[in-house]
């Protein structure tokens, strides 16, 4: 499996992705969760969540958290420690199904994340995301196990 | 399955694959496992920078697991699936009060398992300064419901 990575300085940042009305495709969620990053960064929060539906929402289901609603999601995320970095490690996308893999780290440390997004009409209406800590390779599989970038 | 036929997991609805995974789950056996993978299958770990490689690494990885760790009981929170994608999403319980969300992306390859991606998080307490905006969900209250087409 070619490992693909992020598209990196040809990344637009201002320019709105049209992706209303059609299936979006694993390049477009790539450059989504690439703009929200760095829109959020950016201190744009409107131009970071446009890719979410009013209705939206997330769920966070290892601390059993729900956000219902984009304007909810706005609110937490304007409250968040910002100016976190992100690096997509892959997307997979099928019809209205999209699934970012992604690293984002916290003082240098990183956090793997899961981001399930369902889309309907361009807009993602739901997303579940998972936030995963690195661990160590227990010694006992070794002989099975191939190292690869983490 | 009845161990003489292999099923096409690509001509699953969600309910007959959820029945699948959970009955797998329920009586692990590498055998079975190793009967629905594809000849390229690929398991990889992101956490720990694992990759196992072949369908045969896999299935001696399953068989020794039993010697170095309790197998642990996996419930099937969620799965998703579209088109030769299934997203699962699991509570992994290793006894002794360890507990972890799990989520697999899983892409089928010729009715069989090709690539699989997991990823174990850590469950955390909700922060309360974000409680404003957010509602508490039970752990088996995801929201959406499984997409009966394959």
């Amino acid at each position: 499996m070619g490992r693909t990575h992020g598209t990196g300085r040809r990344h637009r940042a201002h320019r709105p992705l049209a992706i209303e009305g059609r299936t979006t495709g694993e390049r477009e969620i790539r450059q989504l969760v690439h703009r929200q990053f760095v829109m959020m960064r950016a201190g744009d929060f409107d131009a970071a969540h446009e890719w979410y539906a009013d209705g939206v929402i997330v769920e966070w289901p290892q601390s059993a958290e729900r956000i219902r609603g984009k304007g909810n999601l706005l609110d937490l995320r304007r409250a968040y420690p910002g100016g976190v970095r992100c690096e997509v490690r892959r997307v997979t996308n099928r019809r209205d199904l999209g699934v970012s893999e992604y690293v984002i780290r916290y003082d240098g440390r990183p956090v793997y994340v899961t981001a399930i997004a369902e889309f309907d009409g361009g807009k993602v209406v739901r997303e579940t995301h998972y936030f995963a800590d690195p661990f160590e390779a227990p010694r006992w599989r070794s002989q099975w196990v191939e190292r690869m970038e983490s | 399955m009845d161990g003489q036929q292999v099923p096409n997991l690509e001509e699953m609805d969600g309910l007959r694959a959820r029945r699948f995974l959970e009955e797998l789950y329920a009586v692990p056996s590498a055998e079975k496992a190793y009967a629905v993978r594809h000849e390229d299958f690929i398991m990889e770990m992101p956490q720990s920078g694992e990759r196992i490689r072949g369908r045969e690494k896999m299935r001696a990885f399953q068989e020794s697991f039993p010697d170095h760790a309790t197998p642990p009981t996996i419930r099937v929170r969620r799965l998703l699936i579209r088109g030769g994608l299934w997203v699962g999403e699991g509570v992994i319980d290793y006894g002794e009060g360890t507990v972890l969300n799990s989520v697999a992306v899983v892409e089928l390859k010729e009715g069989r398992i090709w690539r699989d991606t997991r990823y174990f998080a850590e469950p955390f307490e909700a922060p309360g300064w974000r409680s404003q905006w957010v509602e508490p969900m039970g752990p088996d209250a995801a929201t959406a419901p499984t997409d009966p087409s394959p």
